[in-house]
């Protein structure tokens, strides 16, 4: 499976915002996503909440290119318990 | 606060006498209730008090003696109204008063508010200014300007206030679901506004009701933002956009719209045989903003519009032993009550809500109750959320 680990900034424990979102999808998963594989996408584990703005402009380009089914059939959201339970809740 | 100058840029009442005495203009509040109608003399006097007179050497006395604010959220729009004279005006501004408090299902006091702190002397503009723009976190308060200009700050807001609920013995999914709404009307105020945000929002753990003497907590929020784009401007842009983009489309050409589209375009051809002097296209769209997956977008990615803030209110409600909730946008007021906030599974999708604002829930077909719209003289060039609850303070074993 493909690993792709994510960093934020130490001071934040909840992620929120589409612009916030589209950016980290930007510049720490687009380079190193592989369309047509399972790729684990991995929240350090500080990240306690998310909204679901963020969740909106983070899958935004997985969307546009796969739609809704295959993109749940080619992400695993890996992170604190409580964080990836928010984030598939709301997509 | 980025936005603020569209605050007056407005249309006033033109008939006012003003009351000069040398250097002084005197602007008397009559009525101790302090609502809508108040506001709205009031900000026309001091618009024409800037037209007229506007000179260093000019002070202008808001007059009052106690003053019951109908909410919390107004009586933050007066706040507002004092802070763009100070940042925008040569005048000078004293107000006179002997109390001031929010009396609505409660009463709270205001003495330790900004304009309270500030009455019965000229206003420092410089320290006012200070003031209002400073972040304040303490045990009962959050105050907050969230600037539109660096994307991180929704999620420091979220950061914040879940750190702020986690002392308060509130349910555990309320708590949750607030903080979510909260955040995300603060991200839709940045992003599809473009202007800052103004957050308020106070929690009173000692309230008790009078009826059995049991111990409460209160909630009161505001949330703000002035702007030239209301509430329902964005759903309302894409719906203008898709007309336009059907009329050029060649018909012979198979194109499947986006489904909240098309049940946006089904809702308006049924709404719109409704509309009148009250119920008008404007209150069409402000409720259209709270069906899931409705966008205001620029652009449109499928499957990934809002889930629908109503939802999320009604939980809320729900929640709640008492509560006055609304959304405030140019003239329109809707009020969210949970006789109206039924809702109807979205046809054709595995998930999701449609909220209809009336008692059947139905809002494809249906018009919302008229007892949800409200009107305001005040024209509100942005967006404000007044929220307050009333809940049962909890001990930490029923949570």
């Amino acid at each position: 499976m493909n690993e792709i680990y994510l960093e934020f900034d130490k001071t934040l424990s909840a992620i929120a915002g589409y612009e916030f979102g589209e950016e980290i999808f930007k510049t720490q998963v687009m380079g190193k996503y592989k369309y047509g594989e399972k790729n684990a996408i991995i929240f350090p584990v500080q990240i306690e909440y998310v909204a679901i703005s963020f969740v909106q402009g983070f899958l935004k380009e997985l969307l546009k290119k796969n739609g809704l089914s295959k993109t749940l059939s080619e992400i695993d959201i890996k992170g604190n318990e409580n964080f990836v339970r928010k984030f598939y809740k709301v997509i | 606060m980025n936005g603020i100058n569209h605050l007056f840029d407005i249309e006033t009442k033109s008939d006012i006498a003003l009351k000069k005495d040398k250097n002084k203009i005197i602007i008397k509040i009559r009525s101790s209730n302090f609502g809508g109608d108040t506001f709205y003399n009031v900000v026309s006097k001091l618009y024409k008090t800037i037209k007229e007179h506007n000179l260093e050497k000019n002070i202008v006395i808001l007059k009052t003696d106690e003053i019951f604010f109908q909410d919390k959220t107004v009586y933050i729009l007066l706040e507002s109204v004092i802070y763009y004279i100070c940042k925008n005006c040569k005048v000078n501004i004293k107000i006179l008063n002997k109390s001031m408090q929010v009396k609505n299902i409660y009463l709270a006091n205001l003495n330790s508010s900004l304009l309270a702190s500030y009455a019965n002397e000229i206003i420092d503009k410089n320290k006012y200014i200070t003031d209002f723009e400073k972040t304040l976190i303490s045990k009962e308060k959050y105050r907050k300007i969230v600037s539109c200009g660096d994307k991180k700050n929704p999620s420091i807001v979220l950061t914040d206030l879940t750190n702020f609920f986690k002392i308060y013995k509130i349910n555990e999914e309320f708590k949750e679901e607030l903080v979510d709404m909260l955040v995300e009307l603060i991200g839709n105020a940045n992003e599809h506004s473009k202007s800052d945000c103004l957050i308020d929002l106070t929690i009173d753990n000692k309230v008790i009701n009078k009826v059995d003497s049991h111990r409460c907590i209160a909630l009161d929020i505001s949330i703000l933002n002035f702007s030239k784009t209301l509430l329902g401007d964005g759903i309302k842009e894409n719906f203008i956009k898709s007309n336009k983009f059907f009329l050029n489309l060649n018909p012979k050409t198979t194109y499947k719209e986006n489904k909240f589209i098309q049940d946006l375009k089904y809702a308006y051809k049924n709404h719109s045989a409704k509309f009148d002097e009250k119920y008008t296209e404007e209150v069409f769209f402000n409720i259209s903003t709270f069906q899931w997956r409705f966008s205001g977008r620029d652009e449109i990615v499928r499957e990934n519009g809002g889930t629908g803030l109503t939802k999320v209110i009604e939980v809320l409600l729900n929640l709640s032993e008492a509560y006055k909730c609304y959304v405030y946008s140019g003239n329109k007021i809707i009020y969210f009550d949970k006789d109206f906030l039924k809702t109807i599974k979205v046809p054709e999708r595995d998930k999701g809500f449609y909220v209809g604002f009336n008692e059947s829930g139905d809002y494809l077909n249906h018009a919302p109750s008229k007892d949800i719209i409200g009107e305001t003289p005040f024209h509100l060039n942005g967006t404000c959320y007044n929220f307050k609850f009333i809940l049962p303070n909890k001990t930490r074993s029923e949570i």
